[in-house]
């Protein structure tokens, strides 16, 4: 309430509203501005003046982090010896080379540098790679650069590369700073299976499928256009109890009985037991794909299970981030969370107990049916990757109208490798029919003989 | 169209199947040689199916998949197992559980 005489500045609080809830000696040393401040911070909370609960954040459940962000975020990765930034990945070597002093080096392998090696059994509650952390949407996904060599604005669009050179000073910029939209990984597997050598796998597959493959994707197969790209996975260590509750069935007799004058069927006896199994499950790096696109399995409209089928991958020989190791190739961003993979995860950890159940189920020879099954994980250790693929990519239009994109793929660790080959439909129903008659006077052949 | 044909010759394949098994119901499953006898000149109508099948497979693999819960290295301890005899069944005509679930893959 103003007293007669005196007139209230502009814009600060009414004195009733301030003096009154405001308890003395909390903003002994605050401004005015401070003040105002507060108040709008509490009505913007739909708090009344002085109503705002006090936070404090002494502690935290939340997961523990793994840093394994470098330093610098200059954009600038140089050679450790002449500070160069224009630096090469051999795949032959496996190593990073220098061009302008020819100084060759491996970043640390991941494992033994941030210690994802430490017994699985002994993780406790969740750990998260600083690279795997949750995708900001906000966070723009085309990165502007100062170059800290010459001062020059420098645009990365991380969907597509983490590296550009300055148009100015030609220094080399990498996206070296584990920003929040997926782009920078914990940890990097770096390709060790030559192109060539891709190529000839590839060029070795679509050779064995030639006589069906359709004569445009023959035509216009080129396997020297396979490209090299890192895609993004996440890769857990799960400290898990698994428990299996159900039934199994074992057979104690055999026996034939007789039917009818002139046939018999075999007839089984069997005892049925309650069965249960409970164990520690210790899962050593389970590796998911990371980008929402590549996890969309459905064969009538993608090929994705194509590249899902190449794993699994040496992941141990993983090293510490260096966007250096991406060049020459492409990559895609990761756009999935720990969050949304813990689910499909826990689902192949619990896989995985189902079938390592069985080596104790040899007693029940007819099978074994589980009613409950249950999955409790003590620890998690999750870390995001860039693995290597080679992947060679044709789309195909139909003459319905319909596309396919078929990818053929090559694991650019192990070499394993898998694709889809379009089909000449016509030639592959000519030949149905033509085998389907044969199998017709094959009919007709052995019907005269056995059936006489 | 490819789904099309597809699925038509698995409607083949079905009705085929179906065939045989009426067959086998009758004699297949009978220890007697009479009754392999009489499936087996049937088992050749398969033949343009299965040809049709096996190389559709072949060239667009959408079958293929990594094998988690095979490819996956783990170990296990403490394991405790528990098994209690409930009941004897006699005269089952099937030599496996039909509802078995031990090798299931949810993930």
């Amino acid at each position: 309430m103003p007293t007669q005489g005196y007139t209230q500045p502009s814009g600060v609080i009414p004195r009733d509203q301030a003096v009154e809830v405001t308890p003395p000696g909390q903003f002994g040393t605050a401004t005015w501005g401070d003040v105002n401040r507060a108040r709008e911070a509490e009505r913007n909370a739909g708090y009344g003046p002085g109503e705002a609960p006090v936070v404090t954040y002494d502690q935290h459940d939340g997961a523990q982090v793994i840093q394994t962000g470098s330093d610098r975020a200059d954009g600038l990765n140089k050679c450790p010896r002449c500070g160069a930034t224009d630096i090469a990945f051999d795949v032959k070597s496996g190593q990073l080379v220098c061009r302008y002093c020819r100084f060759a080096w491996t970043e640390k392998n991941a494992a033994e540098e941030f210690d994802l090696n430490s017994p699985i059994s002994g993780l406790q509650g969740r750990q998260i790679g600083s690279g795997s952390g949750n995708i900001i949407p906000s966070v723009n996904e085309v990165v502007s650069f100062r170059c800290s060599a010459c001062g020059a604005e420098v645009s990365i669009d991380t969907n597509h590369a983490v590296q550009a050179r300055c148009h100015w000073c030609r220094n080399k910029l990498s996206v070296n700073e584990q920003i929040q939209n997926g782009a920078v990984p914990d940890v990097v597997l770096p390709f060790s299976l030559p192109k060539a050598e891709a190529v000839a796998r590839i060029s070795e597959f679509v050779a064995a499928r030639k006589f069906f493959a359709h004569p445009r994707f023959t035509a216009e197969f080129s396997p020297e256009n396979v490209m090299g790209v890192y895609l993004p996975y996440l890769i857990v260590d799960f400290n898990s109890s698994v428990e299996f509750v159900g039934v199994g069935e074992h057979t104690t007799r055999s026996y034939d009985v007789r039917v009818s004058d002139d046939r018999t069927e075999t007839r089984y006896d069997y005892d049925e037991y309650q069965v249960a199994r409970k164990f520690d499950l210790y899962i050593d790096d389970l590796t998911l794909e990371s980008a929402a696109d590549k996890r969309d399995f459905h064969t009538d409209r993608n090929t994705n299970n194509i590249i899902n089928s190449i794993m699994p991958f040496d992941t141990k020989n993983a090293v510490r981030y260096d966007p250096n190791y991406l060049s020459g190739f492409t990559s895609q961003r990761r756009d999935l969370d720990v969050d949304a993979m813990e689910g499909p995860a826990r689902l192949q950890a619990q896989d995985v107990g189902r079938y390592r159940a069985t080596e104790t189920l040899q007693f029940y020879d007819r099978g074994v049916r589980w009613d409950r099954q249950n999955i409790e994980v003590r620890g998690e250790r999750w870390v995001s990757a860039y693995l290597p693929v080679w992947l060679y990519s044709y789309y195909e239009r139909k003459s319905s109208g319909r596309e396919l994109l078929h990818y053929i793929a090559v694991n650019g660790r192990t070499g394993e490798t898998m694709g889809s080959v379009p089909i000449n439909t016509t030639r592959l129903w000519i030949a149905t029919g033509v085998a389907e008659l044969c199998g017709m006077a094959a009919t007709f052949a052995s019907a005269l003989v056995f059936w006489r | 169209m490819v789904i099309a044909t597809l699925s038509t010759a698995l409607d083949f394949l079905a009705t085929s199947h179906t065939h045989t098994h009426v067959h086998s119901h009758t004699s297949s499953s009978s220890s007697s040689l009479s009754g392999l006898r009489e499936v087996i000149p049937l088992l050749f109508l398969l033949t343009g199916p299965a040809f049709y099948m096996y190389q559709y497979r072949r060239y667009r693999n959408q079958d293929k998949r990594h094998h988690h819960e095979r490819e996956t290295v783990s170990d296990i301890a403490n394991v405790q197992a528990a098994d209690q005899y409930s009941r004897s069944i006699s005269g089952s005509r099937h030599s496996s559980m039909s509802s078995s679930n031990e090798y299931e893959v949810r993930g």
